[in-house]
């Protein structure tokens, strides 16, 4: 970087300015993106090594990975390695998801209440006794937001 | 339906970085979270000093707050079912704008958009300024992604190479 030319330098600083967003708009518009290309962003430079991990609101969507187990990794080894020193917890969105899938990711970390909002793009049928009896044992508040996007008459 | 301090007809006066004044009806500004905050604190008197947004970017704020705006304002006495169809019609049109207003921004005009609407806390505009960049990065590669924004990698072979083994559940 040393060797770079003054004029070469001006254009840099310039084109850079995206990346010399404050972090807080770099994590917004991390949150707009599915939670795989953001982790990947990691790579892009010793400053980005660990935006990914303060994102206030992560995207999984199970289409981008190739199988529900693999998914699953995915998915914990994003919470597992976000990092935990950010006090707002953080909100997360699924799509695509299969219901056991759904079930595992409860049973293992919406039970550590590690999620403050979950938002399922897809009508959830609690019909199988297990995901109900996974269900029952979850905070308040996320019952409540299941139930809410359940048909009325599985959520009695 | 406003509050007493903003009234239809009065403009506030904001002065860019470079100092250029900008009038803007009250009704229009209350879309900026710190100017809403000023005008129910009654300190909108005189030219407001924006520090932080050069005439260009307010200028470009003040053309998105103005239509979004008059698009609320529009056609309000519709029967109900023709109001429903019209606000779908009026949604669909307002995308439009949005994503040809942002389209014709080049990088530094959208971060200057990006660090204006963060500073004056309009959310809406840093949504779709943020969005636009989102799915300028979405599905590229680091590679891709380091050129479009000439990112220049600061790690070593070998640190590059551990951290990709370090997250290789997010590369697989």
């Amino acid at each position: 970087m040393e060797g770079a030319g003054h004029s070469r330098k001006k254009v840099k600083i310039k084109r850079d300015r995206l990346n010399n967003l404050p972090n807080s708009i770099i994590h917004h518009i991390l949150s707009l993106m599915d939670a795989k290309y953001v982790v990947q962003t990691c790579i892009l430079s010793k400053k980005w090594k660990f935006h990914w991990a303060h994102v206030p609101c992560y995207s999984f969507n199970c289409s981008a990975s190739s199988s529900d187990v693999e998914f699953q990794d995915f998915v914990a080894n994003v919470l597992n390695n976000r990092q935990s020193f950010n006090l707002s917890r953080p909100k997360f969105r699924v799509s695509g998801i299969t219901m056991s899938s759904l079930g595992k990711i409860f049973n293992q970390y919406v039970l550590s209440c590690r999620f403050e909002e979950l938002d399922i793009r897809k009508k959830v049928q609690i019909s199988d006794q297990k995901v109900v009896d996974r269900l029952s044992s979850l905070p308040d508040c996320i019952i409540h937001h299941i139930l809410s996007l359940t048909d009325t008459k599985n959520a009695v | 339906m406003s509050t007493p301090s903003v009234s239809v007809n009065r403009v506030l006066k904001l002065k860019s970085s470079d100092g250029e004044i900008f009038e803007v009806k009250q009704t229009v500004a209350v879309q900026s979270g710190v100017l809403k905050q000023m005008m129910e604190d009654g300190c909108t008197e005189g030219e407001i000093p924006l520090n932080n947004v050069d005439s260009p970017t307010l200028a470009k704020i003040i053309e998105w707050c103005n239509k979004h705006h008059d698009n609320d304002v529009e056609g309000r006495v519709l029967s109900e079912e023709r109001e429903k169809e019209k606000e779908k019609e009026k949604a669909a049109d307002m995308k439009k704008w949005e994503s040809e207003f942002i389209d014709a921004l080049n990088r530094d005009e959208i971060y200057f958009l990006l660090t204006g609407s963060n500073y004056m806390d309009i959310k809406e505009l840093l949504d779709c300024a943020a969005q636009k960049v989102a799915d300028m990065v979405k599905g590229k590669t680091p590679e891709a992604i380091r050129e479009m924004f000439n990112i220049q990698s600061d790690f070593t072979e070998e640190e590059e190479e551990a951290i990709r083994k370090e997250n290789q559940w997010a590369f697989d």
